[in-house]
Parts: C-alpha cells; structure tokens; sequence
C-alpha cells in the first residue's frame, strides 16, 4: 500500500467489493496509478473477485484513467472474476461510448442494478 | 511554473473601463449586446507537474465561464486540453527532464476557441498512431488521447512543426463529440 491517504473508498457486503472514488477529477497519473494499485490489493486477495466500480462523484476521468480500467479489467478476469461499473455521469459515459469502451466494460445505471448482476 | 502566463487581451470593453459604473441597466445592455470581438488569449510553460498542469487548465476555464461557455463545452475543452498536454509530457518528452517546459498558447472567444501545445521533443508522425476504436485494439491499455481530442475538438485537429505542436479547434455552435 502507498504510504500516502488512500484515493478510494471500499465497502464490502458478501462477496462483492464496491470501491468508490475519492477524487472528483481522476486524471493524474500518480493518482491512477495509485488507485490500480489499491484495487488490485484487494482483489488479489480473493478467489473469484466481484469487483464494482462505482463513478458517483466523478467530473472527469482521462484516457490515462481508462488505460488502468482495462489493466484492472484484464487482472479480474485472470482471477475468474467479474467486473461491473455503475454511477457513470452522462458526459462521463460520452467518453465510453467515443472509445467504444462501452463494448468491453458492463456498465449499469445504478450500484443496485450493478449488484444484481452478479454470477 | 518556469515562465510566466503573459495575458494578452484584446477588446475587453469591462477591462479598458469602457463601461463606466454610473450607467443605466438599459444602457449596459445595450453595451453588451454591441461589446466589441472579445478575445482573450495567453501563453503558458507548464512543466510536467500536476500543479502546472492544473494551472493551465484553470485558466482556460476561467477564460471560458468569462466568454459564457455552457460546462458541455468545458467538459469537452478540458478534456481535450489535458489529454493534449499528458500526450505531449508522456511521448514529445520522453526521455527528457520533468522540469522541461511545453508552450502552450490558446486563444477564447465567445464562438471559439483555440489551444496549440508546443513540446521540444523530436516530432511523430500522428498517422502511426493505431485507431484505439478497431476490436483488435480496443484492450490495449494506451492510445485514446488523440482519439478523443479528434472528437471533442469539433473545429478540427492537427499537426504542425514535424509533429511537434498540437493545434485544436472548437467550435461553440458546432456539432457535439460523436
């Protein structure tokens, strides 16, 4: 763990780990690369992670930050796991839809449709 | 920040005290409706630093609530910016110290606006960058910057010096990011 305040904020409830984040804008790449690494402590872990991904309170987010969502999309399926995100802003989801990342991420409105989803 | 934001404003009727303070509401409508081509405009150096970063994108924004710019635009100009100015550190300047500065100059008017970012790399060639959105490369972790400049910056993109200055446009009445 970095030795610096922690950039998420986790809440587990049965298997599934929902991680929100701290930061309103996720562009800075030591933070991006701090939160990957958080994320990636708590589902290596695990088993057969149930990881949820919720945007709530995000403003921006820049392709560096979706680079790591991939990263942390490739590690979760290595473990058997799955990976859900939730919450994501409209303008945020713009930015999803323009890379077509959309395709590869199940995105849900809401942390509750995210959660029933789960295998 | 090496270097110092040097503003250049042209037009600016608040500014050169062309509104004086005892005129009617009536008239300081009418003085809006007629205020001359505003143009604001500067050149910054940020280093490769979070807070030099920050700093330029906080005077765009500024510049943009000042020239009235919805946050759908702002959203749009920011992104661009910041993706446009990480490239430029990550690729332009790689190899080289942290403390070497970009040039980054853009121009705001009510219908446009435009950002040029100037690094001191070698140059690339923009065309070897692979289209992120094919399926064969829509895993890897890299390569959307330029992508989402191209379609957030709705007046065009491109490439001058050899590769080595970024040259966006966007247009307030033009059509959204696809």
């Amino acid at each position: 763990m970095p030795t610096s305040e922690s950039r998420i904020k986790v809440k587990r409830e049965g298997a599934i780990i929902e991680v929100f984040f701290r930061d309103r804008n996720i562009l800075d790449e030591a933070n991006i690369q701090q939160i990957e690494e958080e994320i990636r402590a708590l589902i290596e872990a695990e088993k057969n992670p149930k990881l949820l991904i919720n945007f709530t309170d995000v403003d921006h987010l820049s392709s560096a930050a979706l680079g790591k969502l991939i990263t942390i999309n490739n590690k979760v399926r290595s473990l058997s796991g799955q990976l859900k995100l939730s919450n994501i802003d409209k303008q945020i989801y713009d930015v999803f839809r323009i890379t077509k990342l959309n395709k590869i991420f199940d995105i849900h409105d809401t942390s509750e449709q995210a959660r029933a989803t789960f295998k | 920040m090496n270097g110092q934001r040097t503003t250049d404003q042209h037009g600016d009727a608040e500014q050169q005290g062309a509104i004086p303070a005892s005129k009617t509401g009536v008239e300081q409508v009418l003085s809006a409706a007629s205020k001359p081509f505003a143009l604001e405009t500067a050149t910054m150096h940020p280093a490769n630093s979070r807070q030099d970063i920050l700093a330029v994108e906080e005077a765009v924004l500024s510049a943009l609530v000042r020239n009235g710019y919805d946050e759908a635009s702002r959203f749009a100009i920011r992104l661009a910016l910041e993706e446009g100015i990480v490239n430029a550190f990550l690729h332009g300047h790689r190899g080289l110290p942290n403390e070497t500065t970009l040039t980054v100059h853009y121009a705001v008017t009510p219908d446009e606006t435009t950002l040029s970012i100037t690094d001191q790399g070698p140059g690339f060639n923009p065309a070897s960058v692979p289209d992120p959105t094919l399926d064969e490369n829509l895993e890897l972790p890299s390569g959307r910057g330029l992508m989402l400049m191209r379609a957030y910056m709705n007046g065009g993109v491109h490439h001058e010096n050899g590769g080595s200055t970024l040259v966006m446009k966007y247009l307030r009445n033009g059509p959204s990011a696809e």
